[in-house]
């Protein structure tokens, strides 16, 4: 195992599977559209279970905010570094095609972990600004934190 | 002649399909385990007592929840898909030979999985009454005649609005993300995670006009027993067949016609 190399070989499959990603234009733009609706959904889910009650379970509306913005944003994680990959393993199987990843001069699993694209997820940063929202409500000093850390991502 | 054709073709599809996901029957039971989401949501509701504000008992909650299990189970649609793999693949090209409209293949495809699914749902529903016997419940035969009807009315309009997005593969290579897109008012308004009276007035006044409610909603409360309009849910589910239908054909003409052989 030799690091640098494969931080090497980390950085050709980032580019390739960005490139690929960056490929279908439109593809990319509805899902961002989708990873707003979704998060438009969920909210009007919970406030749904929150119109009539104050507390479900002890918890207020914007802690259960919170929760599903931790939620989402490990979503997010697997969704981006872990479940494409998977999936990938067993399309190779039952099509043959892990002859040539076994082949390979690396590391069949680091192969599969890491040659899959991190499709951008959208959603890792809209949750982030709504925790943080959430977190700002009650520490005011946070909601500079959110403002600069917005400047940041743009 | 014709018809009997088509009959003969399908059910010579049917049997295919059939076999091909007998095959793959345990993915099929994990799928239809990935499915028990509406029994989650009923946790939800009756512990916390939230059914309360909307008129609901506890029993005919959990009767509409595990028929929103049973309508999804039945109407869960996949076309796109499989069209966009096998178009990117260049599959489609030898299926636009074949004297048949290749989306008979997909939604023999479709009914063979229902057909395997079936028992596997029978086992849920059997493991969800034992956890919950007072819910259990006969429904008369024409109530269940017409829910099973309705279930896969549901199914139909769900398969052509995914067959018209499949469609646009040919002019975009990639539209299933436009199906993620639209699963997701699917999801959260269709009925699925909460019952459509439960929602609030400004959504319910729209709702029903969108075929959301229908998906869902209607059928799980037609079979549950819960109030529901039938004859009005019945026809407004004919209407979105009857208005998306020719859409489908107009996409589909206009987009083989657009077709150009990928990667073949």
């Amino acid at each position: 195992m030799n690091l640098r190399k494969y931080l090497k070989v980390y950085k050709k499959f980032l580019h390739t599977s960005l490139a690929s990603e960056l490929e279908y234009k439109t593809n990319i733009l509805v899902d961002l559209i989708t990873a707003i609706l979704s998060l438009v959904g969920s909210i009007f889910l919970l406030s749904i279970f929150f119109q009539n009650n104050g507390y479900i379970g002890g918890w207020r509306f914007e802690q259960a905010l919170i929760i599903q913005g931790i939620y989402t944003i490990l979503n997010g994680i697997t969704n981006t570094w872990f479940n494409p990959n998977l999936t990938e393993i067993v399309k190779h199987i039952r099509e043959g095609t892990l002859d040539f990843v076994l082949l390979k001069p690396v590391d069949s699993q680091f192969f599969f972990i890491f040659s899959m694209p991190p499709s951008i997820d959208l959603e890792l940063i809209l949750n982030l600004d709504k925790i943080l929202d959430a977190f700002s409500e009650r520490f005011p000093d946070l909601h500079i934190v959110k403002t600069s850390l917005f400047k940041l991502s743009f | 002649m014709l018809s009997n054709l088509i009959k003969r073709k399908m059910f010579t599809l049917l049997k295919v399909q059939y076999s091909n996901m007998l095959e793959y029957r345990v993915e099929i039971a994990l799928w239809a385990i990935s499915g028990i989401i509406p029994f989650f949501m009923l946790n939800i509701w009756t512990n916390n007592n939230l059914n309360e504000s909307i008129n609901i008992s506890d029993v005919m909650l959990s009767r509409y929840f595990l028929c929103a299990f049973f309508v999804r189970q039945f109407s869960v649609v996949w076309v796109v898909f499989s069209f966009e793999e096998d178009s990117l693949l260049g599959k489609v090209s030898p299926y636009l030979i074949q004297p048949l409209i290749p989306f008979f293949r997909y939604l023999a495809q479709h009914l063979a999985e229902q057909i395997t699914r079936f028992p596997f749902a029978l086992i849920i529903a059997f493991f969800f009454f034992i956890f919950n016997p007072e819910s259990i419940w006969i429904p008369n035969l024409g109530i269940l005649f017409l829910s099973i009807v309705s279930t896969f009315l549901s199914f139909l309009i769900q398969f052509l609005i995914q067959s018209i997005v499949a469609c646009l593969c040919f002019w975009t290579e990639k539209a299933s993300s436009i199906e993620r897109l639209l699963f997701i008012p699917t999801l959260f308004l269709s009925g699925l995670l909460a019952p459509v009276v439960s929602f609030p007035a400004y959504v319910k006044s729209w709702i029903y006009l969108t075929p959301f409610p229908y998906l869902i909603d209607f059928p799980a409360n037609l079979l549950s027993g819960n109030e529901t309009n039938i004859r009005g849910g019945l026809s407004m589910q004919n209407l979105w067949i009857f208005l998306l239908f020719p859409l489908f054909k107009k996409t589909w003409s206009e987009g083989t016609k657009k077709y150009t052989a990928m990667g073949s």
